[in-house]
């Protein structure tokens, strides 16, 4: 466990003020989140949680990268992430057991916040809580989106077409003017 | 009945004090639905979230030119969230399975609502985030079962390729030894 506080040491509130949700937020708001947040530091490959524990922290990712894996699928990787990115939102807000294993993919630092210390917060500084919980709800609402579309794509939906790439250079036609007159009557003729 | 009371038949509202209720009251609208009537339209642009006060609603979704039955929530259910935060097209369509009474929150009311920093916010946002957290775990364990379904198809397909080729080297063993055996005259 870090200690409390680090993250304001840290110069939290500044990661803080990069994030979209926490724009919004006064000065002393970011100051009241980065004071509750615990710092923990990360060695390459060690574990951060693991599926089928209970989760009661969310962390918020400030250095490094961490990925994401499900044990029952041999352990196949799911997705990584990086600074600025949530990890255990899930769990911390509707509690349930971890979904998946995290481990730290290099070293890596993150900022903790568990459930009672949100709860804390909801209370002494609303504007901060909120700023966290629409972070959540950002998180969660874009990765369901993205399962939506692989739903679809199982069950055989053609996939979203990309925007059209510009036609690869197409036989290119003949030029006008006089050359152009010219290679098009030669074209006719046959 | 109350909207008050209608919003404490909502868990993450329910132990609202009344000056909250009342804001929250003031900006849903409530509506009474019959069996079948649709809520929300698959692929409608989104402005609203839904609090199901009572009965209970089915999500459906066409995929792949199929029509598919996703869920049925119950009362207390809050429905049609990420269209308060993305705005994206409905994900699916969700149509009343029993007569029910829901109470609407356009998305302009949830902003001013957050902007305001009132506890009614924090609630309503809170039980968003916990209706997109459910949402997301049901879409997990979907995938997860369709991508088993997927992988169980194509075993059994090698199986079966599998059994052709056996059943076809028996056929030829069949035919080996099946034959009449031929007696030659002494």
């Amino acid at each position: 466990m870090g200690k409390p506080g680090a993250a304001a040491a840290e110069g939290g509130a500044d990661l803080l003020a990069a994030f979209q949700a926490f724009k919004a937020l006064g000065a002393a708001d970011r100051i009241a989140l980065s004071r509750v947040l615990r710092v923990r530091k990360l060695s390459a490959k060690q574990a951060l949680f693991q599926e089928g524990q209970p989760g009661e922290s969310m962390f918020i990712i400030a250095e490094g990268s961490l990925r994401a894996r499900a044990e029952g699928d041999a352990g196949k990787p799911l997705r990584d992430m990086g600074p600025g990115e949530l990890v255990g939102e899930m769990t911390c807000i509707d509690p349930a057991p971890r979904s998946v294993t995290v481990h730290a993919v290099s070293t890596a630092t993150v900022y903790e916040l568990d459930r009672a210390t949100l709860e804390r917060l909801r209370h002494d500084a609303p504007r901060a809580a909120q700023g966290v919980t629409e972070l959540v709800i950002r998180t969660v609402t874009t990765r369901l989106r993205e399962l939506d579309r692989r739903i679809a794509v199982t069950l055989g939906e053609p996939e979203a077409t990309p925007p059209k790439p510009a036609p690869a250079a197409a036989p290119e036609a003949p030029k006008a003017g006089a050359l152009g007159r010219l290679v098009g009557w030669l074209r006719g003729s046959e | 009945m109350s909207i008050e009371d209608d919003l404490r038949r909502i868990p993450a509202l329910r132990d609202l004090p009344e000056p909250e209720l009342a804001v929250l009251a003031f900006v849903v609208s409530r509506r009474d639905a019959s069996a079948g009537e649709v809520l929300i339209q698959q692929g409608a642009p989104s402005r609203s979230c839904f609090f199901l006060v009572r009965g209970e609603v089915e999500v459906r979704k066409t995929i792949a030119g199929s029509p598919r039955l996703l869920n049925t929530l119950d009362e207390g259910t809050t429905f049609g969230q990420i269209g308060l935060v993305d705005g994206g097209p409905r994900s699916a369509s969700v149509v009343a399975r029993t007569p029910v009474v829901v109470l609407e929150l356009r998305r302009a009311d949830y902003d001013n609502l957050l902007s305001s920093g009132r506890l009614a916010g924090l609630r309503v946002q809170e039980a968003v985030a916990r209706a997109a957290i459910r949402q997301l775990r049901t879409a997990t364990h979907r995938l997860a079962l369709l991508e088993a379904r997927n992988q169980a198809r194509e075993l059994e397909n090698v199986r079966h390729g599998l059994c052709d080729w056996d059943v076809d080297v028996l056929k030829v063993e069949v035919v080996k030894t099946g034959l009449p055996k031929v007696r030659y005259p002494r």
